[in-house]
């Protein structure tokens, strides 16, 4: 309580300084802001540690930099950076409407793939929801995370992981995972490094300036750096110890080294996280290596995906929270604005569409996607690995093409804009707990502990396989977890697209194939015009044999007597298949359609130009009369 | 824009029908009544067609095309205008799937229609009246009969760009702009042609409000 005059002042000074300096970070530093010039930047900088040390090669105790003490002490202002799309995955205030890529949590022998995200998307987990700590979260999906958020803020960690936090430290944003255009970035090493809980090191050692080995997953909980007591309770003929040595060669006499950094991220820097590959052994997708038109034409990702310093990545979609003025969709160059009607062009020199003969309809129905992106459509939906959630570019990744988790690719399903868009999509499959009609996943540490030695399924044997079990083992299953506290209300085994439940000793399901699914809208790879879905007439999409509205999804289930199971693309188009297939086959008739109205507009022309020009002669005629009578 | 347009032109045009037809005592239920007695009554006459007087065949199937056109044409605006007017979209789903079942049918029989009923459609001295003094139409004096006249041929005349714009459409010739434009010709001239349709429905109440025979 004050109690006095001069406590009321002091407090008031406090709460000023205190304000001021959170002003003061948010105000753009000197290299936040360009005067507009196109010149790349030399950046011969110091490198500093996490405790604002300058780091000098030759101290053999010389520490990881830090990226938020090296890139932002002067320049950079860190604390707007990191409210950027790739680092505020906790900021739920930003986007949770749109389906967005999860991180899918996948274990064959728990029969779990669970779609994680913290920005909490429709369909979506939180890791918090299956109690997967950020640490967790971290070891699992942090190979592809440029750090911040969940990696550095302290409200937001685990009791349990407070002292392996302190021996891997924090993990900064990764500036160079991005903006590094040096040949020798290796991304692949950084990735390594996430995997052994060296949080604080994988930055350096990922760079050309440090050498670094050891594992600080090996460490023990009171593993010190600067402590030779605890270092020598390490056995040390295992490689495992963080061990950093700094390149001297890369260090000039002032112990400045040179970051080889742009602003233009290079393409090959967003396929390290965003790369995709379609599986399939139908060997006639030729588009599976093809690269996208727009790279083909000689744009950078971040011509479309670009940002200010706040690093709000511009996702191609007007977003909640993001200024619309500057959001690039694919109209926002492909269509003439009325200020551009002396242009040819739109944007960047992006031709304009005709679309002749396309009827405008289309294009309140379907996205732009639909037509030009991603592989040609088949009967069969393919698979597609990504970065994220097959690890693509790591090193020893599993090159399997039926490797987990399985993602179906191109299903043309309806948005939340009502549009139909080619969308990504999973079956999530998981244990959990239907209390008061909520069905909320059960920790993925309870299901690998308690579930995983009762289901007893070798994933060596059941590799690339969706697991399949019996009706019987799923029923004992989840009657043993009845016995669990953890349990609240009745378990459940969520999978392909039902829930099933126990009852009378026998599994009951309920259906619900579109609310249990997951997924999420794709753009990429977009295919120019003369390889766009319709180029070869209304039929590519409108007969019978058209994989667009014929053809069914495959629903993957864990249990065996739910296997071959499909639905039809049209359940998730919200349309009638019935109808569709009536509607397909009228096409049939349309050259007749055609025909026969031609024929009818004609004979009406003939009928109308021959009467008209009686008519006329008629009414010239009576006029005639009329004036001759009136004139005598 | 359409819609809106639509809405109170359809329902300005309702009402004066209604006025129009209360004027003359005659109910929408009659002309309802009229209109497929008409047709069971050429049904029963089917036997003409058969007979060896060339006249009689010629008026029945003229009778024929003339209500099977317009039944056609009812089916064509509800399924149009249902969409547009009570939903506000475009036409589209299983009321697209009839229109364009329908719209084959539909211009044969208009184009049939129209060949048939064109000669005796044409404007002669009965149906207009002269001005002496400046050589203009005098509107007072054209009669009921010559309106429908005019009637028909405005009908005529708007199905045009009604069935050219539709086909233009159906052909990758014009881009989207092209085809908005298209599809505003055929909105605005289907929107005409049925206003003209409900001005062609009063008059021939009025005329007669009589079941349609070919005997008589």
């Amino acid at each position: 309580m004050i109690t006095n005059k001069s406590s009321k002042y002091i407090l008031t000074l406090l709460l000023f300084s205190v304000s001021f300096s959170h002003i003061i970070s948010q105000e753009y530093k000197v290299g936040d802001k360009g005067d507009g010039s196109k010149f790349n930047h030399i950046h011969l900088l110091k490198l500093y540690d996490y405790n604002g040390n300058t780091i000098d090669p030759a101290d053999p105790f010389a520490q990881p930099f830090s990226t938020r003490k090296t890139c932002a002490t002067e320049c950079h202002s860190y604390e707007k950076i990191s409210k950027g799309f790739h680092f505020n995955f906790h900021d739920t205030t930003l986007e949770s409407s749109t389906q967005t890529e999860p991180w899918i949590y996948t274990d064959p022998t728990t029969l779990s793939v669970i779609p994680l995200s913290y920005r909490k998307n429709k369909g979506s987990f939180s890791p918090d929801d299956v109690k997967l700590s950020p640490m967790d979260f971290l070891f699992r999906f942090g190979p592809y995370y440029a750090g911040g958020d969940i990696s550095e803020e302290d409200s937001l960690q685990y009791p349990e992981n407070y002292f392996r936090w302190m021996v891997s430290g924090k993990l900064e944003i990764n500036c160079l995972l991005c903006h590094s255009k040096s040949p020798n970035y290796d991304r692949a090493e950084y990735a390594a490094n996430i995997r052994k809980k060296n949080f604080k090191w994988a930055a350096t050692a990922s760079s050309k300036f440090a050498e670094f080995k050891g594992n600080a997953s090996r460490m023990p909980d009171n593993y010190d750096p600067y402590n030779f007591t605890t270092i020598q309770s390490i056995d040390q003929r295992a490689p495992i110890v963080p061990n950093l040595k700094y390149k001297k060669t890369e260090f000039d006499s002032e112990n400045k080294v040179y970051f080889n950094i742009t602003k233009k991220i290079p393409n090959e820097n967003c396929y390290y996280c965003h790369s995709t590959k379609i599986v399939s052994p139908n060997k006639s997708i030729r588009l599976e290596n093809e690269e996208d038109v727009h790279i083909k034409a000689g744009l950078l990702c971040v011509d479309c995906h670009s940002n200010e310093i706040d690093h709000n990545m511009n996702k191609g979609r007007l977003t909640k929270g993001f200024n619309t003025a500057s959001a690039k969709t694919c109209e926002s160059c492909h269509i003439k604005k009325e200020e551009d009607n002396n242009q040819l062009t739109g944007k960047f020199g992006a031709p304009v569409p005709e679309h002749a003969g396309i009827p405008p309809v289309h294009f309140e129905k379907l996205a732009c996607t639909v037509c030009h992106s991603g592989n040609l459509l088949s009967k069969e939906t393919n698979f597609v690995k990504t970065s994220r959630n097959h690890f693509l570019g790591m090193h020893g990744t599993n090159k399997a093409p039926d490797v987990f988790p399985h993602i179906q690719t191109n299903i043309l399903s309806e948005s939340s804009s009502e549009k139909i868009e080619p969308r990504n999509l999973i079956w999530p499959s998981f244990w959990a707990d239907n209390y008061e009609n909520k069905i909320s996943p059960l920790p993925v540490k309870f299901v690998e502990k308690t579930i995983r030695p009762m289901l007893g399924l070798d994933s060596l044997t059941n590799f690339g396989k969706w697991p399949s079990v019996s009706d019987s083992l799923v029923i004992s299953v989840l009657d043993s977890l009845k016995n669990f506290k953890i349990v609240k209300g009745i378990p459940v085994f969520v999978s392909g697209g039902k829930i099933f439940t126990v009852k009378n000793k026998r599994l009951k399901s309920a259906n619900n194939p579109l609310e249990l699914s997951y997924s999420w809208k794709k753009a990429h790879n977009v295919r120019p015009a003369s390889q766009a879905l319709g180029v070869n007439g209304c039929t590519d999409c409108h007969s019978l044999s058209s994989p667009f509205f014929n053809g069914n999804i495959n629903i993957e289930s864990s249990l065996i007597s739910q296997s071959g199971i499909t639905i039809s693309k049209n359940e998730f188009q919200d349309n009638s298949k019935l109808y569709q297939s009536f509607f397909s086959f009228t096409f049939f008739f349309r050259p007749w359609l055609k025909f026969i109205i031609i024929l009818s507009a004609f004979i009406i022309f003939i009928v109308f130009t021959g009467y008209i020009f009686q008519g006329f002669k008629s009414i010239s005629h009576s006029v005639f009369i009329n004036k001759s009578k009136k004139e005598n | 824009m359409f819609r809106i347009l639509s809405v109170i032109l359809i329902v300005i045009s309702f009402i004066w029908l209604l006025v129009f037809l209360s004027k003359q005592k005659i109910s929408l239920n009659k002309i309802y009544d009229n209109y497929f007695l008409s047709f069971k009554n050429l049904f029963k006459e089917i036997k003409l067609l058969s007979s060896k007087d060339f006249p009689s065949k010629i008026n029945w199937l003229k009778k024929f095309f003339y209500l099977a056109t317009i039944f056609f044409f009812i089916l064509m605006m509800l399924s149009a205008f249902i969409n547009v007017i009570f939903i506000g979209d475009d036409l589209t789903g299983l009321l697209l799937l009839i229109h364009v079942t329908i719209a084959p049918l539909f211009s044969i029989f208009l184009a049939v229609t129209i060949i048939l009923y064109a000669h005796s459609n044409s404007f002669n001295k009965n149906d207009i009246s002269l001005d002496q003094k400046s050589l203009k139409i005098n509107r007072s004096k054209l009669n009921s009969n010559g309106y429908l006249k005019l009637i028909f041929w405005l009908i005529v005349f708007f199905s045009l760009p009604t069935m050219i714009s539709i086909i233009l459409s159906m052909f990758p010739i014009f881009g989207t702009e092209g085809q908005e434009f298209l599809l505003n010709i055929h909105r605005y001239s289907t929107l005409i042609i049925l206003l003209l349709f409900i001005f062609h429905i009063a008059l021939v109440s009025s005329k007669s409000n009589k079941p349609v025979t070919v005997s008589k």
